[in-house]
C-alpha cells in the first residue's frame, strides 16, 4: 500500500487511483470544503447576482425590483456626475501612481543595504501603512485645518499665502494624493528594497571595477534588476488607486463641491446614502471592474512584451 | 567582498565618505519627518485642553497632561469602549476562523494530490481579482436576507475564507519535506493529526504573518463596516471614528484623542510583530 502511494506521487499522470490514494483525495477535498464553500457563498455567487442586480431597478430590497435590461448601463454613461468621477479617478490614479514609485524606487535604492540607520528608516517608513485609513484621514485633515493645522501654520511661516488645501477645489485632490502616497510608499519601498537585495552581489562589484559611480549603478544595475518585481507593486497601486475610498471618504466626503469624489465614493453614495440605488450602483461598479479588467489585460500583455 | 570592507580605510577617505552620504541621510531626514510629524502631533493633541488646540500660533507640545478629561468627554460622545470591543470581536473572530480554514485549504493544495486540483486552485486565485466594491452591493443584499445586517455573524463569516492567505500558507506547507507526512502515517497519525500536530507547527512564522495581517485589516477596515453593521451599537473604531469626525469638527481635542487612542492597539501589534508585517509584504511582493 504504502509504495504504491509512494509512485503514485512520483508519477504525476493521472491513474485510476488506488484505496488508499482514494481515501486521501477525499480527505483533501473535505479540508478544502469549508474554505470553498465560503468562498463561492461570499465572493462568486455575489459576482453573479451583481449582473443580476446591475440590470435591475432596484431600491434596498429586490421587492419592487423592475427589470431595466441595459438602462442603468445607458444612463451611467450619459451621467454628468459619474463622468466627472471617473475623470477624478484617472487624475487621481495618474498623479499617485507615477510619484509613488519613483519615491518607493529611490528610497528603497537608498535603504537596500540592512544597516541600524536604514532598518530604522524603514520601520518609520512603514508605520502609516498599518495605521487606518480613518486615523490617517483624521490626522490629516487635523493637520491641515485652516485654523489649527500645525502644516497650515508652517506652510504660513514658509511664506504661503491663504493656506486652506482641503477646502480648496483645484487642491484637495491632490492633498489626497499626497496622503494616499504618505499612507502606502512604505509597502513599495519594503517590496523593491528586497528585490534589491536579491539582485546578485556580484553585479555591483563588477560595475564598479568598471568605475561606474552610485547613480550610473543605480541606471544600470538596481533598475533592472528590480524590473521584475516592479510589476507587482505598480500593478496593486493601479489597481488600489482606481478603487480609493477610504481616505477620501474621512478627509474629504467627496468635496468640497464634489471635486474629489472618486468612482467608488460616488458608487457608495448611489448605493448606500440617502438614494439607495442599488442596481444603478451595481451597473456603474461593473463598469469599473471593466475597466480594472482592462488595465490588468494591458498591463499584463506588455510586461510579458518587456520581460522578453 | 567583506575583506575589502573589513581592510580599515584611510581616514580621509572615511572622511568623504561620511560627507557624500549627508545628502541621502538628509532626504531619509525630511521622509522620517514628514512621515512622523503628523502622527506625533496629533498624539500630543490628545493631551491638551481646547483653548490649548484652538491657540493661534498652533503649538506643537502641550501645556498640561489632559488626556484623561479628553478621554472621558469621547467616552461620553460616542462609547470608544464599546467601539473597541467591537473591533476586536470582528477582527479576532475573523482571524481565528480564517487561520484554520484557509490553512487546511492551503495545506491541501500543498500536499494532496487530487482531481481538478489546478482548476479548483486557479478558481480560488481567481476571486483575488474581484474588487470588493463591485461585489459589496450583493453581499449587502445576501447579509440582509440572511438577517445578519448590523450582527456580527454579518461582519465576519463573509470575510473569513480568503484566497490571499490559502496563497500565502500553501508556498510555506510546499517548502516542508515529504518524509514527515510518511514517518507520521505510519506512526499512525491520521490525516488531520498530521496537519494539526506536525505540520501546522513547522510552519509558525507564516502563521502569525497571517495573524497579524488579518487582525490589522479587520481593524482598518472601513466599507464593510461601514456597509453591514451600522447601527449605532455595532459600530466599529473605524466607521464610529468616521461618523464622530464627520458630524462634530468642533471639538478638536476629543478628535485627536479618539484617533490617537483608535491607533495604539495597532500600534503595539507593529512594535512587537514588525518583521511579521515586513515579511508578508514582502513576500506577496516576490510571488506576484
Amino acid at each position: 500500500m504504502k509504495t504504491s502511494a509512494r509512485q503514485a506521487q512520483g508519477n504525476e499522470r493521472y491513474r485510476k487511483p488506488t484505496g488508499i490514494e482514494r481515501r486521501l483525495e477525499r480527505t483533501a477535498y473535505l479540508f478544502i470544503l469549508p474554505a470553498a464553500v465560503l468562498l463561492i457563498v461570499f465572493c462568486v455567487l455575489p459576482l453573479i447576482a451583481s449582473f443580476y442586480v446591475s440590470v435591475q431597478q432596484m431600491g434596498v430590497d429586490l421587492q419592487g425590483a423592475k427589470f431595466v435590461g441595459l438602462k442603468n448601463f445607458q444612463k451611467a454613461i450619459a451621467d454628468r456626475r459619474f463622468l466627472q468621477s471617473i475623470g477624478i479617478t484617472l487624475r487621481y490614479t495618474g498623479v499617485e501612481v507615477p510619484l509613488q514609485m519613483v519615491i518607493g524606487v529611490v528610497l528603497s535604492a537608498l535603504l537596500s543595504k540592512n544597516t541600524p540607520l536604514n532598518k530604522l528608516f524603514r520601520s518609520i517608513y512603514f508605520l502609516p501603512v498599518i495605521t487606518s485609513a480613518v486615523t490617517v484621514g483624521v490626522t490629516w485633515q487635523l493637520v491641515l485645518h485652516s485654523n489649527i493645522g500645525i502644516f497650515t501654520y508652517w506652510l504660513k511661516c514658509m511664506g504661503f499665502r491663504d493656506v486652506n488645501l482641503l477646502n480648496n477645489t483645484s487642491t484637495a485632490l491632490y492633498v489626497v494624493v499626497f496622503v494616499a502616497i504618505w499612507k502606502t510608499f512604505g509597502i513599495s519601498t519594503i517590496i523593491l528594497v528586497s528585490a534589491i537585495q536579491n539582485i546578485p552581489e556580484s553585479l555591483f562589484e563588477a560595475s564598479s571595477i568598471d568605475g561606474a559611480g552610485k547613480v550610473r549603478q543605480f541606471f544600470h544595475v538596481t533598475l533592472p534588476g528590480i524590473m521584475p518585481s516592479f510589476w507587482f507593486p505598480l500593478m496593486t497601486r493601479i489597481i488600489g488607486s482606481l478603487q480609493m475610498f477610504d481616505i477620501v471618504y474621512t478627509m474629504t466626503g467627496g468635496g468640497p463641491s464634489k471635486s474629489t469624489t472618486t468612482m467608488v465614493v460616488y458608487i457608495y453614495d448611489t448605493a448606500f446614502n440617502s438614494l439607495n440605488k442599488m442596481g444603478y450602483a451595481t451597473a456603474m461598479s461593473e463598469l469599473l471592474f471593466a475597466g480594472i479588467m482592462l488595465i490588468t489585460v494591458i498591463m499584463y500583455y506588455v510586461m510579458d512584451k518587456t520581460s522578453e | 567582498m567583506t575583506e575589502i570592507q573589513m581592510r580599515k580605510k584611510p581616514a580621509g577617505v572615511q572622511m568623504k565618505a561620511f560627507v557624500r552620504y549627508i545628502p541621502t541621510f538628509l532626504l531619509l531626514v525630511i521622509f522620517a519627518f514628514l512621515l512622523l510629524a503628523p502622527l506625533v502631533w496629533m498624539c500630543l493633541g490628545a493631551f491638551k485642553t481646547d483653548p490649548e488646540v484652538l491657540s493661534y500660533p498652533p503649538k506643537f507640545f502641550p501645556e498640561g497632561n489632559h488626556f484623561l478629561e479628553n478621554w472621558g468627554g469621547v467616552q461620553n460622545t460616542i462609547d470608544m469602549v464599546k467601539l473597541g470591543m467591537n473591533t476586536a470581536i470582528y477582527a479576532v473572530g475573523t482571524t481565528i476562523p480564517a487561520m484554520f480554514i484557509n490553512a487546511l485549504a492551503a495545506y491541501a493544495f500543498a500536499r494532496f494530490r487530487f482531481r481538478g486540483k489546478n482548476v479548483l486552485f486557479l478558481i480560488f486565485l481567481a476571486t483575488m481579482m474581484i474588487p470588493f466594491q463591485v461585489v459589496m452591493v450583493p453581499l449587502y443584499l445576501e447579509v440582509y436576507y440572511l438577517g445578519w445586517l448590523n450582527t456580527f455573524w454579518g461582519l465576519i463569516v463573509p470575510k473569513v475564507a480568503s484566497a490571499y492567505w490559502i496563497f500565502l500558507v500553501r508556498s510555506a506547507f510546499q517548502g516542508l519535506p515529504k518524509d514527515l507526512e510518511d514517518a507520521a502515517r505510519i506512526d499512525g497519525l491520521n490525516e488531520f493529526g498530521i496537519f494539526w500536530k506536525i505540520m501546522l507547527p513547522l510552519i509558525k512564522p507564516t502563521m502569525i504573518t497571517v495573524l497579524l495581517l488579518s487582525i490589522n485589516n479587520c481593524w482598518n477596515d472601513l466599507l464593510w463596516p461601514l456597509i453591514a453593521a451600522n447601527a449605532t451599537k455595532m459600530r466599529t473604531l473605524s466607521n464610529g471614528l468616521a461618523m464622530f469626525i464627520g458630524n462634530r469638527t468642533d471639538d478638536y481635542s476629543l478628535a485627536f484623542t479618539a484617533a490617537t487612542v483608535s491607533m495604539v492597539p495597532m500600534l503595539i501589534l507593529y512594535i512587537f510583530g514588525q518583521k511579521y508585517f515586513v515579511a508578508g509584504q514582502a513576500t506577496s511582493g516576490i510571488k506576484g
